[in-house]
């Protein structure tokens, strides 16, 4: 079964990225979702994160670590934006790392994030069951990169909704250094109603067909406590005019790796 | 539309007055709503900023965006009778929503055919969470507050929207105010002003012995006023009503 599950998905992931080459390039990333989201809304560029009102769950609470997986590539690109002209829903994830004893924001912290193209393939030369046999994948480094806390203790990157993959849900990896102290790896997910969203009207995400992971079954945050489990790990989500969406997410660690209780 | 406003009550309200004049919080209006498809429409929707209006920082009308589809709305009337000036955030839920909601406010007036006018304040973005934003209304001013589908029929069986304090539901009757003068600036007694509303019924009143007029409970909508004296003509005004006016003057023309 679990066979199967690669083979299909290698093969999707192959043929997939055909796909996305060609729309992804030349009318820009926005331009590639056809009429209906070819409008842009200049505001995203300029986006303030200072808008934004945090989730009474994202205040100074231990960020717990989660599985580093198979398909982590220490590529060392510091750069906002991660998309590399492939095809996607444009979407700003905004982070901010606060230190979880005094809640202040932590400036100097790098945030390390890499996860899948729109459709669900990882980038770099790592193990197959990433990204498949796809040499175009294995040369690119789409959707990876480090940026560092500023005084408010925020990175930002411009990235693209993550297509999914056979048995995950939709998620980001990060992980978290100060120097070269590697304080908390972990991972992030989407509310399922925002990859529904997604994942039903926007090219190329709705060319796939139906993903069959969801938050409540996915192997790292599933099971029967899911939705309280998840909640720490949530991303915040807002969309603009152009239909990018703008997602934060507040990281709390201390000034020296902890891990959280049990 | 199925709205259901679970508090704001009168006991809330003294217990609102008891609080603040203890220096804690406020009270506040908690609304449950659902965006349905019999809930009206507007054509269009307001563009998105990417900022929160706030009492600190106002935000100019974001402007206009050009949907694929009419957008469904609820409007929440309500005035501030405070005596003063106050600030109201908005704090809205759209967890239970399939997707995502939009909040606008007006002041004095809404109108869906025109979504600048009276803008007050808005969400910056679509939310698909909780988010807010605040704005400052004068006294004695109705405002609305608008919550909204962010795509066209996306629709929402279930949102929250709670205005920070507990607002006065809108009145819907106000006072006019004014003087006639005469050319050279003096007030003028017993002139009679007349109120027309847009069926052709008036009412009037006549000024006092320093030209003062006053109507009151006028309901919303479009009059014209005119006075009516022996010695002066006078130009009339046309007056949209909703929300109490005063300084409407009346000059006399030689």
């Amino acid at each position: 079964m679990e066979n199967n599950d690669l083979i299909s998905r290698r093969q999707l992931l192959t043929k997939g990225l055909k796909t996305a080459a060609a729309v992804g390039l030349g009318a820009g990333v926005l331009g590639a979702f056809g009429d209906k989201f070819s409008v842009i809304d200049k505001a995203w560029a300029n986006f303030d994160p200072r808008a934004l009102t945090y989730q009474a769950d994202e205040t100074c609470v231990l960020t717990c670590s989660s599985t580093l997986g198979p398909c982590y590539y220490s590529t060392e690109l510091v750069r906002s934006d991660i998309r590399e002209s492939y095809a996607g829903l444009s979407t700003k994830l905004i982070f901010r790392v606060v230190n979880a004893d005094t809640c202040l924001p932590m400036s100097g912290v790098s945030i390390d994030i890499w996860h899948t193209n729109a459709i669900g393939a990882y980038s770099a030369p790592i193990s197959t069951f990433c990204n498949g046999t796809d040499p175009a994948n294995q040369a690119a480094r789409f959707c990876r990169g480090i940026q560092t806390t500023d005084a408010n203790g925020l990175a930002t990157f411009t990235t693209l909704y993550p297509g999914w993959y056979s048995g995950r849900t939709i998620h980001i990896h990060a992980t978290l250094r100060i120097g070269n102290t590697q304080m908390v790896t972990t991972q992030f997910f989407y509310d399922d109603k925002i990859s529904d969203y997604v994942f039903a009207n926007h090219l190329p995400y709705s060319g796939r067909g139906a993903r069959n992971t969801r938050n409540n079954n996915d192997n790292v945050i599933g099971g029967t406590t899911w939705a309280t489990r998840i909640l720490p790990f949530l991303f915040s989500t807002n969309v603009l005019r152009d239909r990018s969406l703008v997602c934060t997410k507040t990281i709390a660690i201390r000034t020296t790796p902890t891990t959280c209780a049990a | 539309m199925s709205k259901i406003k679970t508090n704001g009550t009168f006991a809330a309200m003294i217990l609102a007055i008891a609080m603040i004049a203890a220096g804690s919080t406020f009270a506040q209006c908690s609304f449950t709503g659902a965006i349905t498809s019999s809930d009206p429409t507007h054509a269009n929707a307001l563009a998105t900023s990417g900022v929160n209006s706030s009492v600190a920082d106002v935000q100019a009308c974001p402007g206009v965006f050009t949907t694929t589809g009419a957008i469904h709305y609820d409007k929440y009337d309500f005035s501030n009778q405070t005596g003063a000036s106050a600030s109201y955030i908005v704090d809205m839920n759209a967890n239970g929503c399939a997707t995502f909601l939009m909040g606008s406010s007006y002041l004095g007036s809404y109108d869906p055919n025109n979504l600048c006018n009276a803008y007050l304040a808005s969400l910056g973005y679509g939310n698909s969470d909780s988010s807010s934003y605040s704005y400052t209304v004068p006294n004695g001013s109705n405002f609305y507050v608008l919550v909204e589908e962010f795509d066209p029929a996306a629709l929402c069986a279930s949102y929250t929207v709670t205005v920070t304090p507990c607002p006065s539901t809108a009145a819907s009757v106000f006072s006019i105010t004014g003087r006639v003068l005469t050319p050279s600036g003096q007030g003028l007694r017993n002139a009679r002003v007349i109120l027309t509303d847009a069926a052709g019924t008036q009412r009037s009143t006549t000024t006092s012995s320093f030209g003062v007029y006053s109507f009151s409970d006028v309901a919303s909508g479009s009059y014209t006023a005119s006075v009516s004296s022996k010695r002066y003509r006078f130009s009339a005004q046309l007056l949209s009503v909703n929300s109490a006016l005063s300084n409407i003057d009346f000059t006399g023309l030689e």
